[in-house]
């Protein structure tokens, strides 16, 4: 059984609003994520979850960090006192002893298109295109401890779409073998071309609006997201939220589809449950992965209908905001953690007609309630899986 | 954290395993840089090989040699892949196709872009289902998977592979990181110290350091000019008979401090 970790403070940025104000009053009033505005240069009829405030002009960054998902983490960072809480940690713990950890599938990839559209002769990138920081997998991190000030380790994880729940293992053991006090976890994903036309290669994209678990469901929309976490070393208090559980494991059967049995999901939540100590049946809420493609959904909802019982209340929130990829594992930790904390369990957005055995269990509207216990699933392209568990201390 | 070591893979120009590259540590063998032949790991399926690009064969490939050394079954062993720059082959490829008009990706092209990509092939080949990560710190790759590997082997109490691999690349990439040579190496992790052919004792410390050079000058050549090669002097600590400190830039602020010893039952 883990020791649990607190949880000292955490933000998001998507479609659904920037900051947890704004996306706690899109959750209660239904408002819409998700919009069927074209994406520049893109000629696919889809729908995507766009952060708005980022296309609203966002103050420059410096020329070496500068790309969309940086400006994104920049945003991202300033929501909800977080930068502060973290500086507070720093002032606390120092510097040396707070780590990094973003997960990312695209890191900034947007960029590196934008730069090959405008290559010299020899091949080369423009000068305001040469941005060593930016043209590789690790720039989310290091954007966030250079910005935030932490240097301790850092790194970043990607393993598609389950980088950003991984995100959360790693820093439960780098502060379990008490290499780091606190961790930055989080992480980031911004709309790019490379991943618009990459997903529609494999069939994958929906010209409809994402219908997770829906009889009529069509694919994915894409959307981008920053969120971030504040992990420390302390002993959870009443009223926190802690991270209790998490599992991860492979499907070691293919690289862009599900294990038709989902074993891989199902080794992760399993393992998620043990090493928290607790059974399927004390959990009250998990948010699916639930992508909206047709096997998919129908693989998880399988797989969860026999794992747990039927008072766990379940629901996907893309059809809210998007499949953010690389920032799919956040994104839905925060909302995971917001259900706990303000008891307002989200409901599935554009789904009104859900598919299979999950049926009986998946919540179509929010729902008031009290919850303890959540789990969160990601699941990515590798067959490679990650399920994390959180529960609110209570007196 | 002190853990076991008894498995290292590698694979590089004119290096197709630990035992070739002995001689060249120990200064009796010559040894040219240009010389590079990929790898044809035999553990994937032959329609799988031919659609797996060059770092997923070199990830597969020095993953199993390290666990053939130790002696292991592949499929039980924990993962922690790394590279500084991913598949730049296919990045190229992808941005190259979004600049033209008709933006069409290929859909194998696509699902191989992911930076687990190496992870997901070997995980099919050894039909592994255990915990399998990919953490990368741009140049400093190395040592943050290094990191990542010892805690998760020593949380979890489980042996782990450690895969870092980085494939040369020209225009643009070659303005963003030196990758000049192709270079794999892995290390097989075991959370009993003092059953294996070694013993690592790692150290988080702060301070910035440099990155150590092999002492063989064509090795050190590699060393930089490939960041998965900046392993190469952690390696050589293990072509040793005597104990060997040793320090690992993670950052500009950080780094690890190792001890490496040959245990008594080597």
């Amino acid at each position: 059984m883990m020791h649990s970790v607190p949880v000292q403070a955490y933000t998001l940025t998507c479609a659904l609003g920037t900051g947890m104000q704004a996306i706690r009053q899109a959750i209660t009033s239904g408002a819409k994520g998700l919009s069927d505005e074209p994406w520049p240069d893109c000629d696919i009829p889809t729908w995507f979850g766009r952060v708005r405030d980022l296309d609203r002009g966002m103050p420059a960054l410096a020329p070496e960090w500068n790309s969309r998902n940086n400006r994104l983490t920049a945003l991202g960072l300033r929501q909800d006192g977080f930068t502060e809480r973290v500086r507070a940690a720093i002032e606390r713990y120092g510097a040396d002893r707070c780590a990094v950890i973003i997960g990312t599938s695209t890191s900034s990839i947007g960029r590196t298109e934008a730069g090959y559209r405008s290559l010299d002769e020899a091949g080369r990138f423009a000068p305001e295109f040469r941005q060593p920081q930016i043209h590789n997998p690790h720039s989310p991190s290091a954007f966030v401890a250079m910005s935030l000030g932490c240097e301790g380790p850092s790194g970043t994880v990607s393993t598609a779409c389950s980088s950003s729940a991984k995100v959360f293992a790693s820093a439960a053991r780098w502060l379990q073998a008490g290499v780091t006090d606190a961790v930055v976890v989080g992480g980031v994903d911004t709309l790019c071309l490379s991943v618009i036309y990459g997903f529609h290669a494999l069939q994958l994209v929906s010209s409809d609006v994402c219908r997770p678990f829906d009889q009529h469901r069509q694919g994915i929309n894409l959307g981008e997201a920053a969120g971030f976490v504040l992990l420390t070393r302390d002993a959870t208090e009443t009223g926190q939220i802690a991270l209790t559980g998490y599992g991860e494991s492979l499907d070691a059967y293919h690289m862009s589809s599900a294990h038709p049995e989902g074993l891989g999901a199902r080794l992760a939540m399993e393992a998620a449950v043990r090493r928290s100590g607790i059974s399927f049946t004390d959990i009250d809420y998990v948010n699916l992965h639930g992508t909206g493609t047709r096997s998919n959904d129908a693989i998880e909802g399988l797989i969860c209908h026999e794992l747990f019982s039927g008072a766990t209340m379940m629901s996907a929130t893309k059809g809210h905001t998007g499949h953010t990829l690389g920032a799919a594992g956040i994104t839905e930790a925060v909302l995971t953690m917001n259900a706990l904390e303000t008891g307002i369990v989200p409901g599935t957005a554009n789904t009104s007609v859900p598919e299979g055995t999950v049926a009986s269990k998946l919540l179509l509207k929010n729902r008031s309630s009290s919850i303890s216990c959540a789990m969160s699933n990601s699941f990515g392209f590798g067959g490679n899986n990650c399920s994390i568990l959180f529960r609110m201390a209570r007196e | 954290m002190k853990v076991g070591i008894n498995g290292i893979g590698l694979w590089g120009p004119a290096l197709q395993g630990w035992q070739e590259i002995l001689p060249v540590f120990a200064g009796e063998a010559e040894y040219n840089l240009s010389d590079f032949t990929a790898p044809n790991p035999s553990t994937i399926s032959a329609r799988e090989r031919r659609r797996s690009p060059l770092p997923v064969k070199l990830g597969v490939e020095v993953a199993q040699q390290a666990c053939d050394m130790a002696g292991i079954d592949a499929s039980t062993v924990a993962s922690v892949f790394t590279s500084a720059m991913g598949d730049t082959g296919i990045t190229d490829y992808m941005c190259r196709q979004l600049a033209s008009p008709q933006k069409m990706l290929s859909p194998t092209k696509f699902h191989n872009s992911v930076h687990n990509a190496p992870s997901g092939y070997w995980s099919i080949a050894a039909q592994n289902r255990s915990s399998s990560g990919f953490i990368c710190g741009f140049e400093y790759s190395f040592s943050v998977a290094l990191l990542e590997a010892t805690v998760l082997c020593v949380t979890e109490n489980c042996p782990v592979v450690l895969v870092a691999n980085d494939v040369a690349h020209r225009a643009p990439f070659e303005d963003i990181v030196c990758i000049e040579h192709s270079f794999a190496c892995a290390v097989l992790l075991d959370p009993i110290p003092d059953t294996n052919y070694w013993s690592l004792d790692l150290e988080y410390c702060t301070g910035p350091v440099a990155w150590p050079l092999p002492g063989h000058t064509a090795l050190a050549k590699l060393s930089e000019s490939n960041p998965a090669a900046r392993s190469l002097a952690f390696l050589e600590a293990f072509a040793g008979t005597n104990p060997t400190e040793l320090r690992l830039p993670l950052n500009e602020y950080c780094h690890l401090s190792l001890s490496i010893d040959t245990t008594t039952q080597a």
